[in-house]
């Protein structure tokens, strides 16, 4: 039954279709007594009888050519080895992309979800909401007004676009080159904030501006042949730069009305005015270079602060500057203009006024009439209306008088024009003699146009 | 007459595996080519009767294979069987290759030679009659060998797992099971003749 002749025989069935149930009964049970490659070699064997006895006749002679074969084989090799370059560099442009994108998500997820100096500092909840930040973008001709309704792409200023991203902020995006303008002069890109407005930011190389109302941002279109960024900022701004990862290390330099500020990673806030400009570093590392003599300054510490002040003229017609050394100061004070309220608690009357009018752009002429030891206590929501300052003013003992919507605290204001000599004094005399204070002036004013009436 | 006449199939594989020469290898290839492309070409046309351009790109495929493969051929104890089993393999490739095209059929099914079990009318009495009787043969060996020989025809363990089991060398292992498959061949051969007597 397992003679290899009887085996063959039911294999020579089995390949030819003839296989009976009791053929495939022996046949399995031949595995227990067979080795594997011994029933193989036995099929090899039925093979060749019937290769030899069959009529097939296209089996009469070799069909197949050696050398073919080895052409094919080193044709497949071949194939196979560059298969497998190509493999191999999809695997690595794979790896590449994916760490890319993996550094790019990195960098993305560090720069909105690691906590700035100012976002440790001021919680969320109790800053000006970004969806209630409007401005105004001017560029050349060109004025876009951004209100709080304001979304998705605004405009496109050269090779930059204008957007809003959903949380409310500001993002300038650079463009590919394609869209950059060669010719001609390219004006500078001016965020400005009016009152009661408050703005921020996104620069291209991803520097952010946040900007007080009252105050603007100038960013230049043109490289000016340096990687470095520069741009302008007058008013009130707290600005953040974050380290790059350039081979390079790329610096900002920010320039105020009265000096320039630079840093390769730091958050700050300047306060920029025509005569004054004020620097606390919230983190990182700035330089200050003011118009003076010894006017450098570096801020390494949190709290740090440098004060500019161009002030006055003496009797020679010099302009007095001074350049403080730096200090230290309460740095949530200096970003108390980005929270919803306001409490100022035995401020001087001056820097709340000065204050004010910034924020709601009141027109005062000049604090230098209210009178420095004056203090004022007062709480302000970033949506009170102007009335309600006015109020606080009045109740601090200040007296505004309004002219050409500029307000005055010096009392009224007086045309030369009438002025009329007083009762009594003769005419022959020079007014600046016997004249003495505006007080006195008004009242001698007032005297004679009762007296012509 | 052709130099590699006389060698045996093993002779030519290790012999294929060794030569360094292009011109012995390339005839070595040839003397291969030539006894077995009519045996296999004929096992895929008792398979696949339908499809004469798949049946020649099998072939080519199977000696493709031994030249890619002819460095590690001295290690094949059984070319014949290897060569089959090349032959499945390839076979099995082009189906999968084939597969969702009309002409495509699953001869796979009706392969009893592979699988014996597929037969419509299998004997199950007749295997199972067939299965004690190598049972009762193999329990009058020595325990041994007779353990080796039901772990690994009966429990269907791997040799290694065999004498990892047994604590067992895997030759030894090897050469219980053999020794039992030849005596049972013996046995089977011998009663057959006194059957016949």
């Amino acid at each position: 039954m397992y003679n290899p002749t009887n085996i063959k025989k039911i294999i020579r069935r089995g390949l030819d279709g003839k296989m009976t149930a009791q053929d495939a009964a022996i046949l399995k049970s031949a595995r227990m007594i067979y080795e594997e490659n011994e029933l193989l070699e036995m099929e090899m064997d039925v093979l060749e009888e019937m290769a030899a006895e069959g009529p097939m006749d296209v089996l009469g002679q070799q069909n197949i050519d050696a050398r073919a074969i080895i052409r094919e084989e080193r044709k497949q090799y071949i194939c196979q080895l560059l298969t497998g370059g190509m493999r191999v560099c999809a695997g690595i442009a794979a790896v590449w992309l994916i760490a890319w994108a993996a550094w790019a998500v990195n960098d993305w997820w560090s720069e909105r979800t690691v906590p700035s100096a100012y976002e440790k500092l001021v919680v969320a909840g109790s800053r000006i909401p970004s969806s209630e930040f409007a401005c105004t973008v001017y560029w050349g001709n060109s004025i876009t007004a951004v209100g709080k309704e304001s979304s998705g792409r605004l405009g496109r200023f050269g090779d930059k676009e204008l957007r809003r991203r959903d949380n409310g902020e500001l993002e300038l995006v650079q463009l590919p080159s394609q869209f950059a303008i060669s010719a001609g002069h390219q004006p500078d890109i001016r965020v400005v904030t009016g009152a009661q407005q408050q703005c921020a930011v996104w620069l291209p190389d991803g520097s952010l501006i946040r900007l007080d109302a009252g105050s603007s941002l100038s960013f230049p279109m043109e490289k000016r042949g340096t990687p470095n960024t520069e741009i302008s900022v007058a008013g009130r701004a707290l600005i953040r730069v974050r380290e790059h990862a350039d081979q390079h290390p790329r610096t900002v330099l920010l320039h105020t009305p009265n000096g320039s500020l630079a840093t390769q990673e730091g958050e700050f806030t300047v306060l920029a005015s025509r005569t004054d400009t004020r620097v606390v570093l919230l983190d990182g590392r700035v330089e200050g270079q003011f118009p003076i003599d010894e006017g450098h300054r570096i801020l390494t510490n949190m709290g740090d602060q440098v004060t500019y002040d161009r002030c006055c003229t003496d009797a020679q017609g010099n302009i007095n500057m001074t350049l403080s050394e730096v200090t230290r100061t309460d740095p949530w004070q200096a970003v108390a203009w980005t929270t919803r309220e306001r409490n100022y608690r035995n401020v001087p009357l001056r820097a709340f006024v000065q204050e004010m009018n910034r924020t709601y752009n009141l027109g005062v002429k000049s604090v230098n009439c209210i009178p420095e030891e004056k203090t004022i206590t007062a709480s302000i929501h970033f949506k009170d209306p102007v009335d309600k300052i006015y109020g606080y003013i009045r109740k601090a003992g200040l007296i505004m008088y309004e002219s050409n919507g500029m307000i005055s605290f010096c009392g009224p204001e007086f045309d030369p024009g009438r002025i009329r000599y007083p009762v009594g004094i003769d005419d022959s005399l020079d007014l600046m003699d016997v004249l003495h204070g505006r007080d006195l002036l008004a009242a001698v004013l007032s005297n004679q146009d009762e007296k012509r009436h | 007459m052709d130099p590699y006449d006389a060698y045996t199939d093993k002779q030519l594989f290790e012999f294929l595996a060794e030569t360094r020469k292009q011109r012995d290898m390339e005839q070595l290839l040839k003397e291969i080519i030539k006894r077995y492309e009519k045996p296999l070409a004929t096992k895929l046309r008792l398979t696949i009767p339908y499809d004469e351009d798949l049946i020649d790109r099998i072939v080519n495929d199977v000696f493709i294979d031994v030249w890619r493969k002819r460095r590690k051929l001295a290690s094949v104890e059984s070319p014949r069987a290897w060569l089959l089993k090349v032959l499945s393999f390839k076979m099995s490739d082009a189906i999968q290759k084939m597969k969702g095209r009309e002409e495509y059929v699953d001869f796979t099914t009706s392969d009893y030679l592979e699988i014996p079990e597929n037969h419509p009318d299998f004997d199950e009495e007749r295997y199972e009659g067939m299965v004690q009787k190598i049972q009762r043969a193999v329990a009058n060996m020595p325990v041994q060998r007779r353990v080796a020989f039901t772990m690994r025809v009966f429990d269907g363990l791997s040799i290694a797992g065999i004498a990892r089991l047994r604590n067992l060398n895997e030759q030894t292992v090897k050469n219980h099971v053999g020794l039992v498959k030849q005596q049972l061949r013996k046995m089977f051969r011998k009663g057959r003749k006194e059957g016949c007597k």
